[in-house]
């Protein structure tokens, strides 16, 4: 069974492969249930890209496992779970497959069912996947009844129609339920509790399932979109979960937390860029650092090594240094500008955006700038060498996401800067300032609290290890 | 020191007995875990260790009926022990019973554990080495004194609103705790609360008294700490100082007609005759003394099991020579590698390092060295660079867009190309030469640094030298030298697997052996050494040429230490030799796939390497290789006697001729050096086997690394001990590692084992309590085999062994 | 150390103290070490490879490649009461692993060398 389901996954790699490339003619793309569009393509491809990785990388990792075909099942149920989510074009059918999901989803957290962790792990996170299924469907229910249609597509056209106090309790359930199920604060717990699942689960599990939340956001952008509370709303709460997620990985001392933390935040980053009013980004956000999370969780056994204890020193800064890390920085967000079609003049949200890729290429210079044993030459090439393909690569992913996207309603809303924002802004600034310069390390009140709030559900520790039990 | 801290400091030390050292993942040594146990019988210490840690101490009904159900259990010899015991049913009756008495092992429910989980939080936060880029504050005070810096913030402590609510000092900890309990009690009290969590308490045994780290001088932590911590947590958080049944300490088992325990000897038995059996087929004529006819080249491996498969080959290919020596080939180093800031022990567990070797780059190759570290500096840029934007606060999110496409490819070639990914690796490493290529050991004396932390000095002296060099050929019983002689240590080849080490040389404290085999060429080249050796009756031909080599045990590959631009040999003599070396590989992995339950095609010699390649570079791969499983004999003796013999990887094979050892210097270092590391290693191996998840590590696809030095199971909690699953068993269901105590076979005289025996208590404790079995093979005057009994007594058996023979006691020196 | 004696007498007067003379095997070492550091002892003496015969059986000391069941012999010289925490902390520590002490009366040149100032 394996063998067949590795082979069948990666068929429809290949079938979706082919349908990005060449869409299907519009006339049968789509019915009452079923509707393919952009978002759907492109997620199928991806979705059965990273599933035929985790198919085949498991075919050896897991050799030997009881209950195998159990666990291949349910893996390529969900790679078709998720191929259904995002096709589905009917609001129950979107529901039924968003509540399978979940549940086969914390089936597999709980995949050794012998070890009560595991169970404890899986249990949590069905109660949570349980809870946001119910906040969908009030969602949907609602927005169905006051738009008297029962397709997505009915609905998006209807929006324009419907009452405002209805927009807002629609989207304010259809946030929470993509929260819940993208793990942002302060919905992560089950999350960072789900390491009882085998390690390519976890892979599967962070560079596909956590998406939902984003396509969700994606398919209902109209709905959220609507209003630009709400949006205010979505940035604050993706705000929250990057810089809190970024700030948890700082102290997490096991390797898949880590990751978990890391994974809270990339979320929290890409609901943002969907606040922003930009769904390609949050969709080029999403699949890009599906394929990093992915990557590493499945080399999350490389992590052992000679370490020695030294205190991070600081180079001072040098005036030239900072400023060619400056020129260089500005130059990387003006070439992502100018690849992706952004205004460099025109200020709106989309600046945020540029802004975030200009830090990175800030810090990878400075990074470079400053490794003193690289002689000069080296470190000029390098800074060009390391960045070019970066940003060109990016900027292609997001270009092409965009193309493939632009039938979407309501893809790209750029909404006016509001003070929010620039707090935004000056709030990762500042972070970045003070981790830099080492400030937070005077705060112990602020180590254990990051420390506390990223613990896992207390009944999913394994303390007494005659509890554990393998399959 | 006040008396009473003295006395704590004893308390503690003995309570700690308990508790096995864990080594890091770095260096992942193999030892008993129930080590503290080792002064009690085999039986009383399982018990008591199941009463301390829960966890079984035989194998189960499962194991057993695997057994059987192969043959490895001689039907005859089960039902004698049966019988001693009374017991008349037929065994299939025995198995069910022995299933049912397991229980149904329904899972217990999961419940929160208020006490050990702020435990080990704060355990993984002080103890990290490097994953945290925000480690925990003040760990430079020390575990206690950082604790108690962080508690008054911990909400999941009560009562605790700032620093000076706990007691400044550990001493002033223990004041409060233990008021009211008497002295008689503290190590019971001690022994329950370090029990309570014993994978990181192991670990900071390991790491207060063994590991002598940069990381303990820069954090320090002891028992005492962790002690002064979980005792004053337990009051503040209401739960018991004391065990419940006050004064408990485990207390003795009984003796017991427990049916695993007697189907474990039977099992040991069919072993012992099947082995025993297999050693009295060497031809009688070569059993004494070696032979003389020079031979083309001489191979001198670890005792490892894994090397017993390689000889076997090599010898094949012609006139080759092979002796199995401890894999740090006797010196007692400390290991610098090139370019690493790390000194890595690199000799057994046992013994403590005495010198220092660096390596640095030869004169002639220095063009070759700056090429390499211009490289690694890039390398090193990179892996930083990658570090710093995936934790940055701000910069990981545009880190994450510009690197993702490139991470999707990657993870796509390691999952679907491993293969050309092995090729690859070996592309790279033909165009950039690494340090083997250009660097040679410091094996020359040097001035000892005296900035220096632990001052070894670096180098040997010349005494050190031929000291190490006679103990080589002494321990071996060496007469002739061929032209050409290789010092091959092993490593193996793995990624993605924390669990590496535990591959690597046991002899070199878990290290690729490559570096220890250089030390002792180069100091067998040595001329001035070859001239004190001649003096002591060592006499070694000018012609003779000592290489250093490293054998693959992933892939069977060896490869030679040799300077290509300046070959020590003649071409034509090393190329042959590689040669077979190939040869050897392809017979060696081809039997070895059969056993990893890969299927290659038979008809071509290379499939069954380019597996084993294959495991060597697949990150998706639990499996690449069965390092020691298996492990069950432990053989000391001339070649002769296991020449023709397939022992199925199972043996490890000490080099030894009784008549060279005339004083018995050269068994007594055997004895209490390889066979007592023997023993922790089939002890390690066995107990991970039994229980996996109290003495073992559990299933690697639900393992998590922490701190970059142990593996926690899931979300967390106590580190795990010992092997994961996937080094002892094929699959969820069957043994691959076949529990059974370590079986000694020593070709010498029983009295001159029995005086070894006798001047060494730790011998006579392994034996006596059975963690250990032993049967000399007595050389004169018929190599009828003696076995040794529990207590110091020997029972000679006649020739044949068969099942239904009678034992008959002698004592030693007499009709022998 | 300390200032140097006014008395130049003093340097060659026989003072009494304590000699503590321990034996442990090689796995306690550090144990004992640590006991020692801790404790007011300002030196010590340390013997790796001994031979002898106790109650445990005979311990052999040529062994190339096994420091942990070796014997090790300490040798410190110190006032009443250091001697005294040294025998307290021993004590215990006996009861469970095998290992010796003796403590007996000796004299020393130079007192200051031995027993730090109170």
């Amino acid at each position: 069974m394996p063998t067949v389901l590795t082979r069948l996954t990666w068929g429809l790699f290949a079938l979706s492969l082919g349908l990005l490339v060449w869409p299907p003619d519009p006339g049968w793309a789509g019915d009452t249930f079923l509707r393919i569009d952009g978002l759907t393509r492109l997620m199928a491809a991806v979705t059965t890209f990273v599933s035929g990785i985790v198919h085949s990388f498991s075919r050896r990792y897991m050799a030997g496992a009881r209950h195998l075909d159990r666990f291949y099942a349910r893996l390529f149920g969900l790679t078709l779970i998720v191929l259904l989510l995002t096709a589905a074009n009917h609001l129950v059918l979107f529901v039924l497959a968003w509540t399978a999901m979940g549940w086969v989803l914390a089936d597999l957290i709980g995949h050794v069912r012998g070890w009560p962790q595991a169970r404890a792990a899986s249990g949590y996170a069905r109660r949570s996947f349980l809870s946001g299924s119910a906040l969908l469907a009030g969602a949907l229910g609602l927005l169905g009844v006051q738009a008297g249609t029962w397709t997505i597509g009915g609905v998006l056209a209807a929006v324009g129609t419907l009452s405002a106090p209805v927009v807002v309790a629609a989207s304010v359930l259809l946030v929470l339920a993509a929260m819940i199920q993208s793990a942002l604060v302060p919905f992560h717990r089950w999350l960072l509790s789900s390491m009882t699942a085998p390690t390519p689960v976890s892979g599967f599990m962070h560079a596909g399932l956590v998406n939902a939340g984003g396509v969700l956001l994606a398919r209902f952008a109209p709905v959220v979109f609507e209003l630009s509370a709400v949006m205010l709303g979505i940035v604050f709460v993706g705000g929250v979960s990057a810089l809190l997620g970024q700030a948890w990985m700082l102290v997490q001392t096991d390797v898949k937390r880590q990751l978990g933390s890391s994974t809270v935040a990339q979320m929290g980053f890409m609901v943002l860029q969907a606040g922003l009013g930009f769904i390609p980004a949050a969709i080029a956000h999403l699949l890009l650092h599906g394929f990093y999370k992915a990557y590493l969780f499945l080399a999350a056994g490389s992590v052992v090594e000679h370490t020695q204890p030294t205190p991070g020193e600081r180079p001072a800064p040098s005036v030239i240094g900072g400023l060619v890390t400056l020129i260089t920085a500005v130059a990387g967000g003006a070439l992502f500008a100018t690849l992706t079609g952004k205004s460099l003049t025109a200020l709106n949200s989309g600046t945020v955006l540029t802004l975030f890729v200009v830090i990175a290429v800030l810090h990878a210079t400075r990074s470079l700038v400053r490794r003193a044993e690289l002689s000069a030459t080296t470190r000029l090439w390098a800074v060009p060498a390391v960045l070019l393909p970066a940003i060109g690569l990016y900027a292609a992913v997001y270009n092409g996401v965009g193309a493939v996207l632009h039938t979407l309603p309501m893809a790209e809303a750029p909404t006016a800067l509001t003070p929010l924002h620039w707090g935004l802004v000056a709030v990762f600034v500042l972070a970045y300032v003070a981790l830099d310069r080492g400030w937070h390390r005077a705060s112990t009140r602020l180590y254990v609290t990051l420390l506390n709030t990223s613990q896992p559900v207390p009944t999913t520790l394994l303390h007494n290890r005659e509890q554990y039990h393998a399959h | 020191m006040p008396t009473d801290r003295s006395v704590l400091r004893a308390r503690i030390e003995n309570a700690a007995e308990y508790v096995g050292p864990l080594w890091p993942l770095q260096a992942f040594n193999a030892a008993n875990p129930l080590v503290g146990f080792e002064d009690q019988p085999f039986d009383r210490a399982v018990q008591q260790a199941e009463q301390l840690f829960g966890g079984q101490g035989y194998p189960g009904a499962r194991v057993f009926r695997q057994a059987w159900e192969n043959g490895e259990i001689d039907p005859d010899v089960l039902a004698r022990r049966l019988a001693e015991h009374g017991i008349t049913q037929r065994p299939e009756v025995l198995l069910d019973r022995m299933e049912r008495d397991e229980g149904d092992g329904e899972p217990s429910m999961p419940a929160d554990h208020p006490l050990n989980r702020v435990m080990t939080k704060w355990l993984a936060a002080f103890l990290d080495q490097g994953q945290a880029d925000w480690a925990m504050p003040s760990r430079e005070d020390g575990f206690y004194a950082a604790w108690r810096t962080v508690a008054p913030y911990d909400t999941a402590v009560p009562g605790i609103a700032r620093s000076s609510d706990v007691p400044a000092t550990v001493a002033a900890a223990f004041e409060e705790v233990l008021a009211g309990y008497p002295e008689e009690q503290w190590e019971s009290i001690f022994a329950h609360h370090l029990a309570a969590l014993p994978g990181w308490v192991g670990f900071i045994k390991w790491r207060a008294r063994r590991g002598n780290t940069p990381w303990q001088e820069a954090y320090p932590i002891s028992l005492v700490d962790y002690l002064a911590v979980r005792l004053t947590l337990a009051r503040r958080m209401g739960h018991a100082i004391a065990p419940d049944r006050a004064n408990e300490l485990p207390v003795n088992g009984t003796d017991r007609p427990y049916l695993p325990r007697i189907w474990l000897r039977a099992w040991e038995e069919s072993y012992r005759s099947a082995l025993l059996g297999d050693l009295r087929q060497a031809p009688l004529s070569t059993r004494n003394g070696a032979s003389t006819d020079r031979p083309d080249a001489q191979l001198v491996f670890c005792i490892d099991t894994r090397s017993e498969v390689i000889r076997r080959h090599v010898e094949a290919q012609g006139h080759y020579e092979t002796h199995g020596y401890a894999g740090f080939f006797g010196v007692p180093m400390q290991h610098q590698p090139y370019g690493a800031e790390e000194r890595v022990k690199s000799c057994p567990p046992i013994v403590a390092p005495k010198h220092r070797i660096a390596e640095r780059p030869a004169e002639q190759h220095r063009d070759r060295a700056e090429r390499y570290d211009g490289w690694m500096r890039l390398k090193a840029a990179g892996t930083q660079l990658l570090k710093t934007l995936k934790k940055n606060v701000a910069a990981a999110f545009g880190f994450v867009e510009g690197s993702g496409g490139f991470f999707g490819g990657a993870m796509a070639a390691r999952t679907l190309l491993p293969s050309g990914l092995f090729r690859l690796g070996k592309t790279i490493r033909d165009r950039l030469p690494g340090p083997e290529a250009f660097a040679e050991p410091t094996v020359d004396r040097e001035a000892v640094d005296p900035n220096d932390r632990d001052g070894l000095p670096v180098g040997l002296s010349h005494e050190a030298k031929v000291l190490y060099a006679e103990a080589a050929f002494q321990l071996m019983g060496w007469t002739t030298f061929a032209p050409l002689v290789v010092f091959a240590g092993h490593g193996s080849q793995t990624p993605n697997n924390p669990y590496k080490s535990s591959l690597d040389c046991g002899a070199c404290a878990a290290n690729p052996g490559g570096p220890n085999a250089r030390v002792l060429a180069t100091i067998c080249n040595d001329e001035a050494v070859r001239e004190d050796l001649r003096e002591r009756g060592l006499d070694i031909p000018d012609d003779t040429v000592f290489l250093a080599g490293q054998h693959n045990t992933t892939t069977d590959e060896i490869r030679l230490f040799v300077d290509e631009d300046d070959p020590p040999v003649p071409p034509g003599a090393l190329d042959r030799l590689r040669q077979d070396l190939r040869a050897a590989q392809a017979d060696a992995t081809a039997e070895r796939v059969e056993t990893m339950n890969a299927t290659v095609d038979s008809g071509r010699p290379e499939a069954s390497i380019q597996e084993a390649q294959r495991r060597a570079a697949d990150w998706a791969e639990t499996r690449p290789e069965w390092g020691l499983a298996g492990n069950a004999g432990f053989v000391v003796g001339p070649r002769a006697l296991t020449r023709d013999l397939d022992l199925d990887g199972r043996c490890f094979l000490h080099s030894y001729d009784w008549t060279m050892d005339e004083d018995g210097t050269a068994l007594e270092n055997i004895m209490t050096g390889p066979l007592v590391v023997g023993e922790w290693i089939n002890t390690q191996y066995y107990f991970s086997t039994v229980d996996n998840a109290a003495y073992g590590s559990g299933s690697k696809v639900t393992q998590n690394v922490v701190g970059k030095v142990g593996v926690v199971q899931g979300n967390g909690g106590d580190l795990m001990t010992g092997l994961p699953l996937q080094s002892l068993m094929a699959d969820d269901e069957t043994v691959m590692h076949r529990p059974l105590r370590l079986l000694a076979v020593i070709h010498a005289p029983v009295d001159r084992v029995d005086a070894i025996i006798e001047r060494h208590a730790i011998l006579a404790q392994l034996l006596d309590h059975e963690w250990l079995h032993l049967t000399v093979m007595a050389p004169e005057p018929d190599n009828a085999f003696v076995r040794y009994q529990p207590g110091g007594t020997w029972e000679a058996e006649s020739s044949i062994v068969s099942s239904s023979e009678a034992e008959t006691p002698v004592s030693p020196g007499t009709a022998l | 150390m300390s200032d140097p004696p006014t008395n130049r007498e003093a340097q060659h007067t026989l003072h009494p103290a304590k000699k503590i003379e321990i034996i442990v095997r090689g796995e306690k070492e550090a144990f004992v070490r640590d006991l020692l550091d801790e404790s007011q002892v300002s030196g010590y003496t340390i013997h790796h490879n001994v031979t002898g015969r106790g109650a445990h059986g005979f311990h052999e000391g040529r062994l190339l490649f096994n420091d942990r069941d070796s014997l090790v012999m300490f040798f410190a010289v110190a006032g009443q009461e250091t001697i005294q925490t040294l025998v307290d902390g021993l004590t215990p520590l006996f009861e469970k692993s095998s290992g010796v002490m003796f403590v007996s009366d000796t004299s020393v040149v130079r007192l200051d060398k031995f027993i730090q100032e109170e």
